[in-house]
């Protein structure tokens, strides 16, 4: 079994970075000031831990959340009031959805993003990394929406609609950049499918296990949902609230050859030990070719130096599992 | 029993106020070195004076001391009990952070951490009762990262007799309206009703009208909890932010009900008569002797015109009300230890 470690979601972003992005919203920081700051802070931030990554993201530096800026990239939603991001104490604005929804011809804030991604990777550190991008997921915006449209009655209807037209595009889009879509859907969990059909919902999800991974973290997710989706694309698990995962791995696991397990706890300070973790994993070694060591959710939780000290621990554990 | 007779429909504030510009300056100076340990607490004493002056002058029976020497809530109880460790701070939502402390050892409780904030508040205000706010232990402990209890629960129950000893010493140097904040009580379904019975716990014995103040959170998982909280005489609840729509649900509301009038994320001031009938409505489903007014949460994210001329807004609402109350022999309320 191969073993690759990743960055999942956002790396914590500084406090430097966020004054100069007050600066910015003031019109106190020009553009090409702005991105001076932004390409420092990033490499600054990120130089520390892509040594221990295969798997990078652009640290989500540009992003106040999952939703924003992203949803300023999509015809018909309007950025709405702060709500709280499941049950911790973070809270993100939502998509106020007012049209009918559609990718925009050109996503600027994916631009940007992309940009940073390639600055990013003309350093020497990065190169050789694979980079992911971090995007809602189609349950999750549906979830999180909310809808003042008749274009749609409900959340399925919303939700397809996100995948046909906002994500399929967007993989269209990002496809001869090297990029991977990381499809954040916390909201793929046993109480969301009563109410949103994800079957319907990504049965026309385009993409494969090369370009799309879809990481599903706190709830726990149905096995239908996981062993359907992880046959098609690269699916990530959430093993530290959902343990339990690993007792049957064979009831969620649809033949696929890569997985992600979020064994790493992004929402406590508290250091894993390498060795039982690496111990818990290989419970996994004889079912896949691959496995993606990363944390359970975005490291945004966590203060930077335990995020720094939490992702060294990733390498540790994959160089325990490699023996 | 009743010591005090207060107006009908009492007026008071759930805490934080904004910071005079000169003082956060003086902080600011402080943290560099610049200024003295007595200037610093020379000049929150003069902030404390300054804050609880203008809600008196805005017409506020019951005033607090804005909080002034507080940063953040969970993070000036995290500061003096022993026990915790701050890594660094974590963002709470867009440019916003927190300085999120972990609970590395055993907690112990310091000693009084906000006696000398009560008896500096008590010498200052001019009125027979002043509130002081204490951060709960369940949102003390949602607001952590747990390193060392072997359960949440049992993290929230070392809290529960810390903070316990703080509200006993608060009522032996003669405080007599205490209120809990617990704004993260229904943030996980599944913990309330042992969240409930430590709360319950925490203001065990404790001789002195004790509030709880749950904001911007689900009510329908709080209500049906409400008889159960044995120990709790009132409930600052907020009601503006959500268009006062859930009135409805206060229909049999056994407790006192602190009514939030005022939204403290808007800078729009809200008129008296918009107060007024937010009242009314109120008053459909919870009698008049069992209501005091106040604004949604602490007022520290406005600028501080814009808390002063909430606070006014508010206060000549109540009194439009407090009119229409005398017609009906309404004039005062006793002040209830317990409820």
């Amino acid at each position: 079994m191969q073993a690759f470690t990743s960055l999942t979601g956002g790396f914590p972003r500084t406090r430097s970075f966020a004054n100069a992005v007050r600066r910015k919203e003031k019109g106190k920081l020009g553009v090409d000031e702005f991105w001076e700051t932004v390409v420092r802070e990033t490499k600054r931030s990120l130089a520390r831990a892509v040594r221990y990554l295969d798997y990078v993201t652009d640290g989500m530096y540009l992003c106040d959340d999952i939703f924003n800026p992203f949803i300023k990239d999509i015809e018909g939603v309007k950025r709405g009031w702060l709500v709280r991001f499941y049950d911790n104490n973070f809270f993100v604005r939502n998509p106020i959805v007012r049209g009918k929804i559609r990718l925009k011809p050109n996503p600027s804030t994916v631009d940007e993003r992309i940009r940073l991604v390639n600055l990013l990777s003309r350093e020497p550190l990065f190169a050789g990394k694979s980079f992911r991008l971090p995007i809602p997921g189609p349950l999750t915006f549906a979830d999180f929406s909310v809808i003042e449209t008749s274009e749609y009655n409900d959340n399925t209807q919303l939700a397809v609609d996100y995948v046909k037209d906002v994500l399929n595009p967007l993989i269209e889009y990002v496809r001869g950049k090297g990029l991977i879509i990381e499809i954040h859907e916390p909201s793929l969990s046993a109480s969301q499918a009563s109410i949103v059909d994800w079957n319907e919902v990504y049965r026309d999800l385009i993409g494969g296990k090369e370009n799309v991974h879809i990481i599903q973290y706190f709830n726990q997710p149905p096995l239908e949902a996981l062993q359907t989706l992880s046959s098609r694309f690269t699916i990530g698990v959430d093993l530290v609230e959902n343990p339990s995962l690993l007792d049957n791995p064979d009831d969620w696991l649809g033949g696929e050859s890569v997985i992600q397990a979020g064994v790493i706890d992004a929402r406590n300070t508290k250091l894993e030990d390498p060795q039982e973790t690496a111990k818990t994993l290989k419970q996994l070694a004889d079912k896949v070719d691959a496995i993606i060591i990363s944390s359970n959710t975005t490291l945004e939780f966590l203060p930077e130096t335990v995020a720094h000290r939490k992702t060294r621990l990733l390498a540790r554990i994959k160089n325990k599992l490699a023996r | 029993m009743v010591d005090y007779i207060l107006p009908a429909l009492p007026t008071s504030v759930i805490g934080s106020y904004p910071r005079p510009a000169w003082l956060r300056r003086m902080i600011k100076y402080y943290r560099m070195g610049r200024i003295s340990e007595d200037a610093i607490q020379e000049a929150y004493d003069d902030a404390v004076t300054t804050i609880v002056r203008e809600q008196e002058l805005a017409g506020v029976d019951i005033p607090a001391d804005g909080e002034q020497r507080r940063d953040e809530m969970v993070e000036y109880f995290a500061h003096q009990i022993k026990g915790f460790k701050f890594y660094g701070p974590v963002r709470v939502w867009g440019n916003n952070y927190f300085n999120k402390p972990a609970v590395v050892d055993k907690l112990e409780y310091p000693g009084p951490m906000t006696v000398e904030e009560y008896l500096f508040l008590r010498q200052v205000s001019t009125r027979p009762i002043v509130k002081v706010t204490i951060t709960g232990p369940y949102t003390i402990a949602d607001w952590s990262f747990n390193e060392y209890y072997p359960s949440k629960e049992d993290l929230v129950k070392e809290l529960s007799n810390i903070i316990n000893q703080e509200l006993h010493a608060l009522v032996d140097h003669g405080a007599q309206f205490i209120q809990i904040d617990e704004p993260a009580l229904t943030t996980h379904p599944e913990e309330v009703e042992w969240a409930v019975d430590l709360i319950n716990r925490t203001a065990k014995g404790i001789d002195a009208k004790i509030g709880l103040h749950v904001c911007y959170s689900n009510y329908d998982l709080l209500f049906p909890y409400i008889d159960e909280f044995t120990e709790i005489s009132q409930f600052a609840l907020e009601f503006a932010n959500r268009g006062f729509n859930d009135l409805h649900k206060l229909k049999g509301f056994s407790k006192e009900l602190g009514f939030g009038v005022i939204d403290v994320h808007n800078r729009r001031v809200e008129s008296p008569e918009e107060v007024a009938l937010a009242i009314r409505k109120a008053m459909k489903y919870v009698e008049p002797e069992m209501l005091y007014i106040n604004p949604d949460c602490g007022l520290k994210l406005q600028p501080r015109n814009v808390a002063k001329k909430k606070l006014e807004s508010m206060v000549r609402g109540v009194l439009m009300v407090r009119e229409e109350l005398v017609k009906r022999g309404v004039r005062s309320i006793p002040f209830r230890k317990r409820v």
